[in-house]
């Protein structure tokens, strides 16, 4: 479906299932320059799990309009905008939430849940870490809307075996998908989104928000190069939020793509 | 698109699309002879059907060793996905059916493999999809030719059998200047010589029977899905872009985003048409996609010596290849085919039919059958075989004259390959005389 937030036009998948009252809501928020089709298979599952699942396109990606953001904190204000929005002219209901973000997403979830902790009562962030910087030369890149962005991306995105293949979604490349996705992004998004991780500041104080608050997962590849788990434990993302851990094996940032089955696998042991 | 840090074409081909077999470490990829697969339990075999979960549910619809070849073929093209079929014929009718229908119309190539020519002319004609033909040479006849109703541009990357060189970049962007798809059969090309997708086309299919397995003992073909097309903003293709009664009220788009049109291919046209590739016959294509690189090289090296011999002789009217100067799509030929123009290719002698019947007789290494591709050498004469159901103006249309000679060059001794053919050149003669 399609809504209008702050007058631009905002696309909102379902994962095939029409929302129905007195349902927990299950947002799921795709990374830097891609879109909700990241969460297909996942998103299905779940809408026919006992959730209304949201997978909205953030401003400026996929099928919505407008800009890409250009904060964490703007990003997710413009979420509860348009949670609060779908509520009011949906079934949809916030008064049992889940946040699940990926990469980009997760800050942007960790930030909302920070923004209303009562109304949240999960937070899932996968292929997370605070701070999230990226490289010069990644940025530097995205910012002249130079194809070597998406090559970076996705070859720091993606474990080894995932590069060669072996996808168990039959016939699918889950690299080059990842990369003709990223190509599709509207010029300036990458770079956009890209900055706003980088420059992102308030996670000490929304992790300090949402500890012991809520629910908290963090689900990891253990071949993740783009948001590597850190070698001292204390500095960990989940050490610092309290939360537990899913290490899923074989598996780089694109983790949804890369390893489908134990990403559900891991999402069904918390939800 | 930067392929910076993609591993190179020689170890996709070896290894793209297959993890190691945890329980048995196979090397190999294993043959998965069976029908259809257990499900743990309800749940999973809902989420199957639901497409909520990865996996297999029925060998029409993916096998785990066809998947391999599906994944690997996508890699070497660049492709976000590909699906495998019975053959190259069911591939072109799958690529075209799944975005295709009643009272549309496509715009081809008149230089087309006979049963190409016979599916889009006559056979889909039936279903109410008309096509067009033009000159593949002249890729504004190609814009001239496209309808409101024009859904799909079709042609071959090198044309069988007279080699003519399609212009992907300028066909490609006449299509997407009319909101529509190019889908190319690359079967003479193979990704180790040209990759459509590259020159901007949306589709490729190949018949995998041929350079692909190379050994001829499999027959099989492949559609491979480029998603760069933008199915929404075309507004013409309602079977990618709105829900999809016959398959949960799916709109493909929505869920698969680039990869909408390969998955409805799978999802409906295996489901439905039902002519997917077995699983013994993927591993023996497999084996042979291993070594396509190489293969390929050879086949164009020992090509490229076979056409200079054939062009010096006196029993031979013409030879149609682009390797040679004279060849009208030459300098094209250079720029979107720098590593070669493959080892299919035809030429004319003197005496015509007679002669070339004589010819063709007299060849020892040479085998006469219907076929491309083969590491072993091969012979036909098109306009008694495989261009036999196209009448005398379309085989005229397509430049197949009744003395034409296809040639289809494999991996053996050149010096070998080169005395056979003189030998038969000089029967050839003795028919003239």
């Amino acid at each position: 479906m399609n809504i209008d937030i702050d007058g631009q036009s905002v696309f909102v998948g379902q994962g095939g299932v029409q929302w129905k009252a007195d349902t927990p809501t299950l947002v799921m928020l795709h990374g830097a320059g891609m879109d909700r089709t990241v969460w297909v298979l996942l998103g299905r599952y779940f809408a026919r799990h006992g959730y209304n699942v949201v997978l909205a396109d953030m401003s400026g990606h996929g099928n919505s309009g407008g800009s890409a953001l250009t904060t964490i904190g703007a990003n997710a204000t413009w979420l509860w905008s348009l949670l609060d929005e779908l509520a009011q002219r949906t079934e949809l209901t916030l008064d049992d939430v889940t946040l699940c973000g990926h990469s980009m997403g997760s800050l942007v979830t960790l930030q909302a849940a920070a923004d209303r902790p009562r109304q949240t009562s999960r937070l899932v962030m996968m292929a997370s870490g605070y701070p999230m910087p990226v490289g010069k030369p990644l940025l530097d890149a995205a910012e002249a809307n130079d194809e070597a962005a998406i090559d970076m991306i996705c070859f720091f995105s993606h474990a080894y075996v995932s590069m060669l293949g072996g996808n168990p979604v039959a016939g699918i490349s889950v690299y080059n998908s990842a990369e003709v996705l990223l190509a599709q992004a509207k010029p300036g998004v990458l770079f956009t989104a890209l900055l706003a991780c980088n420059n992102y500041q308030g996670g000490e104080d929304a992790i300090a928000s949402v500890k012991g608050q809520m629910d908290i997962v963090v689900i990891a590849g253990d071949s993740d190069r783009m948001t590597p788990i850190p070698r001292e434990p204390a500095a960990t993302l989940h050490a610092r939020l309290d939360a537990r851990l899913e290490l899923i094996p074989d598996c780089g940032h694109m983790m949804m793509a890369e390893q489908p089955e134990a990403s559900l696998q891991a999402l069904k042991r918390h939800l | 698109m930067s392929k910076q840090y993609k591993p190179g074409i020689e170890t996709l081909a070896l290894h793209a699309g297959q993890r190691l077999d945890a329980t048995t470490g196979a090397r190999a990829t294993p043959i998965y002879q069976t029908t259809s697969f257990v499900f743990n339990d309800t749940d999973k075999a809902s989420s199957l059907f639901d497409v909520a979960r990865a996996g297999h549910v029925y060998s029409r619809i993916s096998n785990p060793t066809v998947a391999v070849l599906e994944e690997r073929v996508a890699a070497l093209e660049g492709g976000v996905g590909a699906v495998c079929t019975a053959s190259g014929m069911a591939a072109i009718h799958l690529g075209i059916a799944t975005i295709v229908g009643a009272g549309a119309h496509i715009v081809s190539s008149r230089s087309l493999y006979g049963g190409t020519h016979n599916l889009l002319c006559y056979t889909l004609k039936r279903f109410g999809i008309e096509t067009t033909f033009v000159d593949p040479r002249d890729p504004a006849a190609f814009a001239s030719a496209i309808k409101p109703n024009t859904r799909l541009l079709f042609a071959e990357g090198i044309a069988n059998p007279r080699c003519e060189v399609l212009d992907i970049p300028a066909v490609s962007a006449i299509a997407h200047d009319a909101g529509i798809p190019l889908m190319i059969d690359a079967t003479l090309t193979s990704p180790v010589l040209q990759k459509p997708f590259d020159l901007g086309a949306d589709i490729v299919m190949h018949s995998l029977t041929k350079f692909m397995g190379g050994h001829g003992v499999a027959i099989g073909g492949v559609l491979v899905d480029s998603g760069r097309f933008d199915w929404c903003a075309s507004g013409k293709f309602p079977e990618l872009s709105e829900p999809y009664a016959g398959f949960h009220n799916m709109n493909f788009v929505e869920e698969f985003g680039p990869a909408a049109y390969i998955m409805r291919a799978r999802k409906e046209g295996l489901r439905d048409f039902g002519a997917g590739l077995s699983p013994g016959n993927a591993f023996h294509l497999l084996q042979g996609l291993e070594t396509l690189p190489m293969r390929m090289q050879r086949h164009v090296e020992n090509t490229n010596q076979l056409v200079e011999v054939l062009d010096q002789h006196d029993a031979v009217v013409v030879v149609h290849h682009p390797h040679l100067a004279t060849h009208p799509d030459h300098q094209l030929a250079n720029t979107l085919l720098p590593d070669g123009c493959g080892a299919v290719f035809s030429f004319e002698l003197a005496g015509g039919r007679p002669a070339g019947s004589r010819f063709i007789e007299s060849l020892n290494l040479f085998s006469h059958l219907a076929n491309v591709g083969d590491a072993k050498s091969l012979v036909i004469h098109p306009a008694s075989t495989t261009h036999s159901r196209m009448d005398d103006q379309a085989l005229l249309d397509a430049g197949i004259a009744p003395g034409l000679v296809r040639l289809s060059v494999g991996l053996e001794d050149i010096n070998d390959l080169t005395s056979d053919l003189k030998q038969a050149l000089r029967q050839a003669q003795k028919v003239c005389a």
